[in-house]
């Protein structure tokens, strides 16, 4: 069955999300959370991540030494922690210097007036 | 939903959990699995109890197993947990990977089945113990080949430096080395008529054995010669002319055509040398040259299918 348009749509708006998922991460984790409560943190601002895409993504930042983890054992079951290790909040720095970049020249190319055609249809 | 996709009523929502982890885990590296488990089971087990509050009712399986088919499959869970890798076989080549094992299998099954079938169909279980599964060490070599390829991609990685222009004038043809084909295909004709006189005069027992039927040499040996002399033609014009051109192309695919009906008829139109061993043998190898042949020329209407051509203006 052919896509409608909402499809496409979701799933270019899903294109579009999924590469600033590591950056939002990344924001939310100057602070410890563990895994639940940063999809929460990240869903009450405005970007919803599926769990199934964001546990395993922890996991690949840790392996590549942004982030560092520990467990917790609190008033519940152990919680594994994550937060910025020292090379991560560089990242994180950087990343958000791109992205700030980024953000000027798309705006700048989506505000610009539309190319007209060199010659006119006669 | 059918009834297979419901969990069974008399196991906990935990349990559905549980087994969810479980099939997770046991696709990750061994010192991956208690650490990424003990926190995934904890993670869903969180978000069941979520659900659960918003639901405004206890946790039950159905909710359990909604919320892991949610997570998605545990292989493609699995492989998000794993940092992308080097694959064995690049996905660019996959495509040429498979036709490669498939085509190799094929052409070992086309040479080696109808030897069974001529021994009759009790033949085929003999057959497919041996040649059949035999040919599947075609795959296997091909996929060892593709790992050492493997290795020295990541041990010595090619620098976009490393890239050169190559086939930009396939025309253009060494001299020296066509003019020694040239000698050489010359000396070989000339070895198989002085053979084709020898024998005729010869009583050594040896001789006779490679001696042409007579038929053989009354009515196809001449188009043989014939052929010949027009390929040795060809490339004379060749040399002469330093480079291929595309009058010339388009003679030599013709003859490649008609060197391939040819051949078919050498095998087809009646005995070539008196014995039947010599006979067997010769068939045999002229079969083979027409496979490859077929897989030269299959290749090179395959190398102008990849070709780029201009797009069609449209109006409008």
């Amino acid at each position: 069955m052919p896509d409608t348009q909402s499809d496409v749509a979701a799933r270019l708006e899903q294109e579009l999300r999924r590469g600033v998922i590591i950056l939002a991460t990344l924001s939310q984790l100057r602070s410890a959370q563990y895994g639940y409560s940063l999809r929460q943190a990240l869903a009450d601002k405005g970007m919803p991540i599926e769990e199934g895409t964001l546990y395993p993504l922890l996991r690949r930042l840790e392996g590549q030494g942004l982030l560092v983890s520990e467990w917790r054992i609190e008033d519940g079951p152990p919680r594994r922690y994550y937060t910025l290790s020292p090379e991560g909040v560089k990242h994180f720095s950087d990343l958000t210097a791109a992205w700030r970049g980024l953000t000027a020249i798309v705006d700048g190319l989506i505000d610009e007036e539309p190319v007209r055609k060199r010659k006119s249809v006669s | 939903m059918s009834a297979a996709d419901k969990p069974p009523n008399d196991v906990s929502p935990n349990a559905v959990l549980e087994a969810y982890v479980l099939d997770v885990v046991r696709r990750l590296p061994r010192r991956q699995r208690n650490d990424v488990g003990v926190e995934l089971r904890n993670l869903l087990a969180e978000s069941l109890r979520d659900r659960a509050a918003d639901a405004g009712h206890a946790a039950n399986n159905q909710m359990a197993l909604d919320i892991v088919r949610d997570f998605g499959r545990p292989d493609d869970v699995a492989a998000r947990y794993h940092p992308p890798g080097d694959p064995i076989i690049p996905p660019q080549q996959s495509a040429a990977f498979a036709w490669t094992g498939l085509i190799g299998i094929a052409i070992q099954w086309s040479v080696t089945l109808p030897m069974a079938f001529d021994n009759g169909g009790s033949a085929i279980g003999a057959w497919w113990v041996t040649y059949g599964l035999g040919a599947f060490w075609w795959p296997g070599f091909l996929v060892t080949i593709a790992i050492i390829a493997g290795f020295v991609r990541r041990r010595w990685p090619a620098s976009p430096q490393a890239w050169r222009p190559k086939g930009l004038d396939t025309d253009t043809i060494n001299r020296p080395l066509h003019l020694a084909g040239f000698a050489a295909a010359l000396v070989g004709i000339g070895i198989w008529v002085a053979q084709a006189w020898f024998v005729l005069t010869s009583s050594s027992p040896a001789a006779r054995a490679l001696a042409f039927a007579p038929d053989f040499l009354i009515t196809r040996a001449p188009v043989i010669m014939l052929y010949w002399a027009a390929g040795l033609t060809l490339m004379l014009v060749v040399i002469m002319e330093g480079r291929w051109r595309p009058l010339t192309r388009q003679v030599n695919l013709g003859l490649q055509v008609l060197v391939c009906a040819l051949m078919a008829w050498l095998i087809l139109g009646g005995p070539m040398f008196v014995s039947e061993v010599a006979d067997q043998t010769a068939k045999a190898a002229l079969g083979l040259i027409i496979v490859l042949v077929v897989i030269q020329l299959a290749s090179l209407a395959w190398r102008r299918r990849a070709r780029l051509r201009p797009p069609v203006a449209q109006r409008g």
